[in-house]
């Protein structure tokens, strides 16, 4: 990196706050860091909304929304990527840019610090690039992948390793494999030094919106016609679906049986089903899981006579078969391996010595993360698949959410960010593609 | 074109009955991955042999389905489904931006507002493009212009194509190990041979210095590494076995600095690359077919039109669907 080392010398000292944006497809994490002082990152809807009475909502103002029923949604971001520019720079201003902005700042003062997933398409990237620059003005820039954000945590601390309370983290940590499973697709990222191992990164399209999806569909065939209630849906998704440790097992215990013979598990809900109650944005704006209730069997017909007024679904295997589909795409003919077998994927293209770094350092991070038994699943499966003498240990952050973004933070407080970042001095002296290229390449010599 | 994958399930054995037939579940995955994406695009699976090919054949003859109809059928309905639970909004949406009152806007919006927008961001918030648009684009150019579209083209990377061979080729010792992994999962005791015998073995890439560096370092003193330092766990506790030879494990060494240091430079995949694959530890175990009607396994075939259910209930309930699809 000759060049950024050139121009090093004459470079004027850095903005002293970063804005730290882990883009989002679904939700947008954002915060400064200033110093020593970091924010709390807001998390805000990355989308423009518009409810049953047309009535539009840019990205926070969402929460003003009163009723979600047949709410429809424009995202800016498509598999991960910022695509539709026109959306997401009206969104960045509400947030950032405008008067009232909630998170205001001057970009012509501040360095942006920006996650993407890996894997991006030049031109989306150069888009990116310019925007930054010649729309909002930034002072200085760094564009990296996301999952390698996560190096900059202590991660020895997140796998509870036994060690000397004394123990500074060192950071990056010197080797995680990060599995990122989002709104838009599951990612496997083997990280040395924060540094991505580009060749081995693999990624399965399977993420939360597909999941939300096919709980809708499900739902549509057996309940009632949910297709365009997606916030509904995803809310049920999160509130009442998990990961099986027992796929075959869960299966048994909520099929119904024969006609002339119900199963009894069926009849009892055999531990897994759960009443959904239904939000109705008048009397309830979030929908509520309870227990099974066997009793209130014949509800379906008493709403029908309008002896009840609340709505109430009950979920049997719906509740683990739609996670179930980051193990096994399969069950819906999608011809790609689950997440076990992405982790065995991406090993393979490394060398064995690797091995053992790699799979005693999982940590999972992304709003699935948060679905119980995942992170179970993933240790029970992945031992199966590697050397019987390999430590695997797969981990959870605190906050799986926004843990790409305090790992964006933390690498914005820490000494190489002035190396791998751009001015927009540099820009417009060396173009779009020389930024490209740092970016691309950056940090390797150090 | 992303075709996902799509698979049309055939059995090796069915059971006639009236309407509907019972599916026997012993067949391995290969088997029922058969026949695969018949108008589908180049992806198709070849890995099954001409032999499952024809039972699947026979299979589908002994049932009175037209079976290329009903593959076909059960294909573009797996797609079509596919593609829409990749969706945002079940139904196509136009939300236009809000029209937002006048200089509200600070910064650099602010001096962008003042002095128009330059001509690349014009064209950028023009363009209505969405990702597949892109994705098209891009394949379109790299299969023109080959490493066009890669950043790195210039600097001596071939292009995406070959990032994947060029972190093998990184260093001559990772391929031996890789084949050293691939045998301890097939087998534990042979394994040790081969995995000790690995690092001699002669390897075009190695140069004859670098082989004999190999063979003089003892394994365990490569963990050495300014880059990595030996792993960060604890020693596991003594156990009474750690003596037999036959099951004495080994810390594989880690790779060098430079071998380190070429997989952190090596440059990224396209996306089309990245993508994870169907591969053979997916054929382990055979593909799991469930009930349309209400998800448990899809154990009875609908002889009308193939789709899978659990028993004669959901058929019932799958039947008057597929009647007023189908037809009687
Ligand atoms: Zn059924
Ligand atoms: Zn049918």
């Amino acid at each position: 990196m000759a060049p950024g080392r050139k121009s090093k010398t004459h470079r004027p000292p850095p903005p002293s706050r970063t804005l730290v944006l882990d883009n989002g497809a679904y939700a947008i994490k954002a915060g400064f860091v200033a110093g020593e002082a970091v924010d709390e990152p807001r998390v805000i809807p990355n989308c423009i909304a518009r409810d049953r009475d047309r009535k539009t909502y840019v990205a926070s103002d969402l929460d003003q929304c009163k009723d979600f029923s047949e709410a429809a949604f424009r995202r800016p971001v498509e598999k991960g990527f910022v695509v539709n520019w026109e959306a997401e720079k009206e969104i960045w201003e509400h947030e950032f840019f405008d008067d009232k902005a909630p998170q205001q700042c001057d970009p012509s003062e501040t360095r942006l610090l920006l996650a993407e997933p890996s894997n991006s398409l030049p031109i989306l990237q150069a888009n990116c690039d310019q925007m930054v620059f010649e729309e909002f003005g930034f002072a200085s820039y760094y564009r990296g992948i996301g999952p390698s954000f996560n190096a900059y945590h202590d991660v020895q601390a997140i796998l509870r390793t036994p060690r000397d309370p004394e123990t500074v983290a060192q950071l990056p940590a010197e080797i995680v494999l990060l599995i990122d499973t989002g709104y838009s697709h599951t990612t496997v990222t083997p990280i040395l030094q924060g540094k991505p191992i580009h060749p081995a990164v693999r990624r399965l399209d399977v993420g939360g919106k597909f999941m939300t999806n096919y709980l809708a569909r499900l739902l549509s065939l057996r309940h009632y016609d949910m297709r365009n209630e997606s916030y509904i849906v995803n809310g049920m998704k999160e509130a009442a679906c998990y990961v099986s440790l027992d796929f075959n097992g869960d299966l048994e215990r909520t099929w119904k049986g024969t006609r002339g013979e119900r199963r009894d598990t069926y009849i009892g809900g055999g531990g897994i089903a759960k009443d959904y109650v239904l939000p109705d944005f008048h009397t309830r704006s979030r929908g509520i899981v309870r227990d099974f209730d066997p009793s209130q069997a014949s509800r379906a017909k008493k709403m029908a006579a309008g002896e009840t007024s609340e709505d109430v679904l009950t979920l049997r295997n719906e509740r683990f078969t739609v996670p179930e589909l980051l193990f096994h795409p399969s069950d819906i003919g999608m011809r790609q391996s689950g997440i076990a077998d992405l982790v065995f994927q991406s090993l393979r293209v490394l060398p064995f010595g690797l091995w053992p770094g790699l799979l005693a350092n999982i940590l999972v991070v992304g709003g699935n993360a948060l679905f119980p038994g995942l992170v179970e699943r993933l240790q029970k499966e992945i031992v199966k698949l590697v050397p019987d003498d390999c430590v695997v240990r797969v981990a959870r952050p605190p906050n799986p959410i926004t843990c790409t973004w305090s790992g964006g933070a933390t690498l914005a407080q820490h000494e190489h960010i002035n190396t791998l970042s751009v001015t927009k001095q540099e820009y417009e002296e060396h173009g779009a593609a020389w930024v490209a290229r740092k970016f691309s390449t950056s940090g390797l010599d150090s | 074109m992303n075709n996902f994958g799509v698979i049309e399930l055939a059995s090796t054995k069915t059971i006639n009955a009236p309407g509907w037939a019972y599916v026997s579940d012993t067949g391995r995955g290969p088997h029922r991955s058969s026949s695969t994406t018949a108008g589908g695009g180049p992806s198709s699976s070849t890995t099954t042999t001409t032999t499952n090919r024809k039972r699947a054949r026979a299979a589908h003859a002994s049932t009175n389905l037209s079976s290329a109809d009903a593959s076909a059928r059960a294909e573009v309905k797996t797609r079509r489904e596919i593609e829409v639970l990749d969706r945002d909004n079940a139904r196509d949406v136009n939300i236009a931006i809000p029209a937002k009152a006048k200089s509200s806007t600070k910064g650099g919006s602010q001096a962008a507002k003042k002095h128009g927008h330059t001509a690349n961001v014009r064209k950028i918030l023009q363009s209505q493009k969405t990702f597949a648009n892109h994705l098209d684009d891009y394949v379109a150019l790299e299969g023109a212009n080959p490493g066009a579209t890669s950043l790195n083209s210039g600097a001596g990377n071939a292009g995406a194509a070959s990032s994947r061979g060029a972190a093998a080729a990184a260093a001559a010792n990772m391929r031996k190990t890789q084949q050293g992994a691939a045998a301890r999962r097939q087998s534990t005791i042979k394994q040790e041979q081969t995995d000790v015998e690995m690092p001699n073995a002669p390897s075009s890439s190695t140069t004859p210095a670098q082989a004999q560096t190999d063979q003089q370092q003892p394994r365990t003193t490569s963990n050495k590494s300014a880059i990595l330092a030996a792993s960060p766990l604890p020693a596991p506790q003594p156990h009474p076995l750690d003596s037999d030879p036959l099951l004495a494990s080994r810390v594989p060494p880690l790779p060098t600095d430079d071998e380190l240091r070429a997989l952190i430079s090596a440059p990224p995949l396209s996306y089309l690359e990245a993508r994870a694959g169907w591969t053979p530890e997916d054929r382990r175990y055979p593909l799991r077919v469930f009930c349309e009607v209400c998800g448990y396994w899809g154990r009875v075939r609908c002889i009308k039109c193939g789709t899978r259910v659990c028993a004669l209930e959901c058929l019932e309930t799958h039947r008057e669907e597929c009647v007023t699809r189908y037809g009687l």
